[in-house]
């Protein structure tokens, strides 16, 4: 009997590894393997330029060269995933809690047109934009018609009457190809919530936009974390919106580690950015994860 | 591990866009041949290689292939019929019938810089072959790829003696410095890079390189990514030279770039892409490749394409074989097919560079119509005083191209 009860407890011990195996495989190989290779890539040094040979000499210089030399491509990608981020929730929570309480019926098809864009790929999307965006879009044409471009710059919509190749441009960009990472996460959160907790605060008195603040808004918070997360890391190393729609001054690090890797060749400076910059995002999630608190993630 | 570069889809994908397909593309050509690329996870998997161990092949290895031929070129740099490099009629499908080698073409080469990065550099640098028999590198890589010998020389030499049609290629062609007798390689097709310009849109005639740095471009002013052409015609405006070797001048054209674009003047750095820029009115002037002008104006015309009073540059592209190549025997008749000056006249009268090959000029007359036309343009076939006013970039030590490389991509973002 003891000896029947300890095989099954071994059993049971050794289950729980053997189904994370497929995961800790992959994590393994796409992640850690990769991982240290970039890290001794970034503590080489390529003795010929032109050679593809790269010896290991644990050369920190590396990493304080990539930030003295891409200190404002740092500083931008971050500005510009932040504002983005920001303009995602402002868009899409509405949109989400819209979904979510209010569409009825409707609610299959919106959800179906949020995702609809991903049907065709995010290059082609942002490429389309260069379109709209253009001197000769409508966009541009209808200011310039209307003779609002005075108006538009004051605003900042425009730049001496332009929107391609602006900051403006990029932003918008990164907001439109992520909103959807935010909308998503959002509208499950919202989802969840049981109708009959807003009931109980209007059987208590509680006026609708108090009922939003006190219950909706902190039972979403999971969602608009997820989401924030979701946006905000890709849209900071993100480098298809900026080569697309931006112009010289407005280069992130993704573009900057892309020059690095395959027009220079530069690929211990690539791989120490690449570091500093998953070192920053780490860091940041932290503190915000800090601040409003994972374990509500889990709910 | 150990041979894999960074090869990311999206990246790839990214980068094509960014060149706009080629550095030699046509307007017909929109995005839309991206429609197919799928997106891949965005993470940037770079994995490459910490140890350079090779193995110890010193010498040329080249196969004895004579049924087929796999080249790399610049895309849209073929004559084409109904949009196919290979339907009946095109040069391929000539070359095809009459030699019996089989062409695969392949219009991968986008950028020089990104070729050698990911295709020269981590394979003929570890002594293995790569997949073109011949590709297409501008004169400058050539002549860089042409000086690398570790593990073994990257470039093999040309069988000139498979090659009787080498007595066609333009004599200035023999007399380069890094590769007297054109040895190695066999020119493709040149360009002049000069200033490309609406002169209806700008309202005022461009002829100094200095004009497009004038008030009224402000912010609608295009360069090139390609340093040759930025900092060369930049020289040339500031009265230096780029033909001789001038790191220090090389510096100041790039502080004047540098300058001009902190205010606001440039607008962008492009590859082919300026084009659409230039017909969607983001660029009222910029720098330009001169068959690109040529073609554009048959799409949308009013476009002018002047050599700055300064000089503009010159440049060719050129076909080299790399080491280990299987199939340098086919290799070798396609070379020699391209510089018969009939069907390099063909060529030219598609793509509309300056072609290489004597006699070419001739055989454009006898072809009548357009392409008789093609025979006197001073774009094709530069005079002798329009050709005083061209220059080439010269090289300069390692070293100090990489510094003014690294530079320029900082200021080009």
């Amino acid at each position: 009997m003891a000896a029947g009860d300890d095989t099954g407890q071994r059993k049971g011990r050794f289950a729980p590894y053997g189904l994370l195996s497929p995961g800790i495989i992959w994590l393994v190989l796409f992640f850690l393997v990769p991982m240290w290779t970039l890290l001794r890539i970034a503590l080489s040094h390529k003795p010929n330029p032109y050679l593809p040979n790269y010896v290991f000499s644990w050369r920190w210089s590396n990493f304080s060269d990539a930030v003295d030399r891409f200190r404002p491509e740092l500083l931008r990608s971050f500005e510009y995933a932040a504002i983005a981020t920001v303009l995602c929730i402002l868009i899409g929570y509405p949109l989400a809690y819209y979904i979510a309480v209010k569409s009825g019926r409707w609610k299959n098809l919106l959800l179906g047109l949020v995702i609809v864009p991903f049907f065709t790929s995010f290059l082609i999307r942002t490429i389309a934009w260069q379109t709209i965006l253009g001197s000769n879009g409508f966009i541009v044409t209808s200011i310039h018609d209307l003779h609002l471009t005075g108006l538009s710059d004051a605003i900042g919509l425009t730049t001496r009457g332009a929107i391609l190749n602006t900051p403006q441009a990029v932003i918008g960009g990164l907001t439109y190809n992520f909103i959807p990472f935010m909308i998503l996460p959002i509208y499950v959160s919202l989802e969840k919530i049981d109708p009959a907790l807003l009931e109980a605060a209007r059987d208590l008195y509680s006026t609708p936009a108090r009922a939003f603040w006190r219950v909706v808004l902190p039972l979403s918070l999971p969602g608009v974390f997820a989401g924030t997360l979701l946006t905000f890391i890709p849209a900071a190393g993100d480098f298809i919106n900026a080569e697309l729609l931006g112009n010289t001054n407005t280069r992130m690090i993704g573009t900057t580690v892309s020059q690095l890797f395959l027009a220079e060749s530069d690929y211990p400076t690539a791989a120490a950015l690449s570091f500093i910059f998953m070192a920053i995002i780490t860091i940041a999630v932290l503190i915000y994860a800090k601040v409003l608190g994972t374990d509500e993630l889990s709910t | 591990m150990t041979d894999q570069h960074p090869n990311d889809p999206q990246l790839e994908a990214a980068i094509a866009m960014a060149r706009s397909m080629s550095r030699r593309r046509f307007l017909t050509r929109s995005g839309l041949a991206l429609g197919g690329l799928a997106m891949g996870p965005q993470l940037l998997a770079a994995c490459s290689s910490s140890k350079g161990t090779s193995t110890s092949a010193t010498s040329i290895a080249s196969g004895t292939g004579d049924k087929l031929v796999k080249i790399s070129n610049w895309d849209a740099y073929i004559d084409q019929v109904n949009g196919s490099e290979t339907a009946k009629g095109t040069t391929i499908y000539n070359f095809q019938k009459a030699t019996g080698v089989q062409v695969i073409y392949k219009k991968d080469y986008n950028d020089n810089n990104e070729y050698f990065n990911k295709v020269f550099e981590p394979n003929l640098g570890r002594g293995k072959p790569i997949y073109p028999d011949i590709a297409v590198p501008t004169y400058w890589m050539a002549a860089r790829l042409i000086g690398l010998n570790q593990p073994a020389p990257w470039v093999q030499p040309l069988p000139l003696d498979q090659i009787p049609n080498h007595a066609n290629l333009v004599p200035e062609y023999t007399k380069l410095p890094w590769d007297l007798g054109a040895k190695h390689q066999m020119p493709w097709q040149a360009g002049i890079t000069g200033i490309a310009y609406d002169p209806k849109k700008t309202g005022f005639e461009i002829k100094s390189f200095n004009d497009i740095f004038d008030p009224r471009l402000q912010g609608k002013v295009g360069f090139l990514t390609e340093l040759h052409d930025s900092v060369g015609l930049t020289m040339l405006g500031m009265g230096l030279d780029p033909s001789k070797p001038d790191f220090e001048g090389a510096n100041k054209a790039l502080d004047k770039i540098d300058a001009q674009k902190k205010a606001g003047k440039i607008l962008k750095f492009t590859g082919n892409e300026y084009l659409r820029s230039l017909q969607n009115g983001d660029f009222l002037a910029c720098l330009a490749w001169s068959g690109d002008i040529v073609q554009l104006n048959r799409d949308s015309p009013g476009f002018k394409f002047v050599i700055p009073e300064e000089g503009g540059m010159s440049w060719f592209d050129t076909m080299i074989i790399p080491n280990y190549a299987s199939n340098v025997p086919a290799a070798a008749k396609w070379i020699n097919y391209v510089y018969d000056p009939a069907h390099a006249a063909q060529i030219t009268n598609y793509v509309q560079y300056i072609s290489p090959v004597q006699g070419v000029q001739d055989e454009l007359v006898k072809l009548g119509g357009d392409a008789a036309k093609l025979a006197e343009s001073p774009i094709l076939f530069p005079s002798a005083e329009v050709k005083k006013r061209l220059y080439v970039f010269a090289p300069l030590p390692d070293a100090q191209t990489i510094a003014l490389q690294q530079r320029f991509d900082a200021i080009s973002g």
